[in-house]
């Protein structure tokens, strides 16, 4: 009973929470009917507990405990999936960006620059002027 | 031909100069990719005049070798480029072997092996791992090599613009592998030097940092 109460109260929180990101347009549509979905399901579930046997019944999993925890798991693989692609996505925006600040940068360093390396010792000691390209 | 050299370096303040100084014999240009040093390493190949790329946010060797490569395309027009470490683990004197299958039209990419050649100071344990780098590799490209976890390789300009890196950090070796089986480019091994100190091997990569490896290639065939 006392977990029940703590699941039903957690959910409602979870609803009020996401609404007000909703409201403050921190989160999109798509997200808030997520999550309202699912704390009306937790809602549901903590007020009818019989009803997650039935449903493992329906699948041919044991108990009605093990599904929610199938569930969750694979929910979970799924969440994760999703956040590594997106970093590594970031991950390839971030180098690419880095890169191209970099090569802007390069070029008003090596080439605009008194000291420019085609008439410094390192071309010197190549014996080539970079400058001659033929 | 013009050859250029490609640099990345990472806090590389005490050996980054000879290591320059030591692939200018044989190259027209180095190109240093300082990736966000922590310490003097950009200062130091400034003082040596060669050109300088700097990444303001580390990324890692692959991503520099990368950057280097496209300040030299875009800048330097370059025939050959060449791949060389900051750490002096390798030697310049075998640039003009691995060069030399690329200036007689035998290869388009021209890899060093340390197992054709010679492994100075290799612990075994390193051995043992770049031996089952070379199986994981075959898996993965289908390509069978002596060594896949070698970073001197030489590669023709038109070669590099099409093979781009995208793995930052020590998977690119795995995936240049990668990308130049797809490409059906002509590869060419050549025995090379690579030496061991107690220095590079400290901060080399450690023998844990292989499944790091692995898991930035799954990745990397996971989310194209």
């Amino acid at each position: 009973m006392l977990f029940q109460i703590f699941l039903i109260g957690f959910a409602v929180w979870l609803i009020g929470r996401v609404s007000r990101q909703y409201s403050l347009r921190k989160i999109q549509l798509s997200w808030f009917l997520l999550w309202t979905i699912f704390s009306v399901g937790i809602i549901v579930v903590a007020l009818q507990p019989g009803l997650t046997d039935r449903l493992a019944g329906l699948v041919g999993v044991g108990r009605g405990a093990d599904l929610v925890i199938y569930v969750s798991l694979l929910l979970l693989f799924v969440a994760i999936f999703r956040h590594a692609s997106h970093l590594h996505r970031l991950e390839r925006d971030l180098t690419d960006l880095v890169r191209s600040l970099a090569l802007r940068d390069a070029k008003d360093e090596n080439f605009n620059h008194e000291d420019s390396p085609s008439d410094s010792g390192l071309s010197a000691a190549a014996g080539r002027n970079w400058s001659d390209r033929s | 031909m013009k050859i250029v050299a490609v640099i990345p370096a990472y806090n590389e303040e005490d050996r980054v100069v000879s290591a320059i100084n030591d692939a200018v014999r044989f190259v027209d240009a180095v190109v240093v990719v300082d990736d966000c040093s922590a310490d003097r390493t950009a200062e130091r190949v400034r003082s040596v005049g060669a050109f300088l790329v700097r990444h303001s946010v580390n990324r890692g060797q692959g991503a520099a070798l990368q950057t280097g490569t496209d300040f030299a395309l875009r800048f330097l027009y370059p025939d050959v480029l060449v791949h060389f470490d900051a750490d002096g683990q390798m030697a310049g004197e075998d640039i003009p072997r691995l060069v030399q299958p690329i200036l007689e039209n035998q290869a388009d990419v021209v890899l060093g092996s340390r197992f054709l050649g010679s492994a100075v100071s290799i612990p075994w344990t390193r051995r043992l791992l770049l031996k089952a780098g070379i199986l994981f590799t075959f898996l993965v490209s289908g390509l069978w090599l002596s060594d896949t976890h070698n970073g001197f390789r030489v590669l023709k300009a038109e070669t590099a613009r099409r093979l781009r890196i995208t793995l930052n950090r020590m998977a690119h070796a795995s995936e240049i592998i990668d990308l130049i089986a797809a490409q059906k480019c002509r590869v060419v091994e050549v025995p090379v030097t690579i030496r061991y100190t107690t220095s590079t091997l400290e901060k080399g990569q450690r023998s844990l940092g292989s499944l790091r490896v692995i898991l930035d290639v799954v990745k990397g065939q996971f989310f194209k």
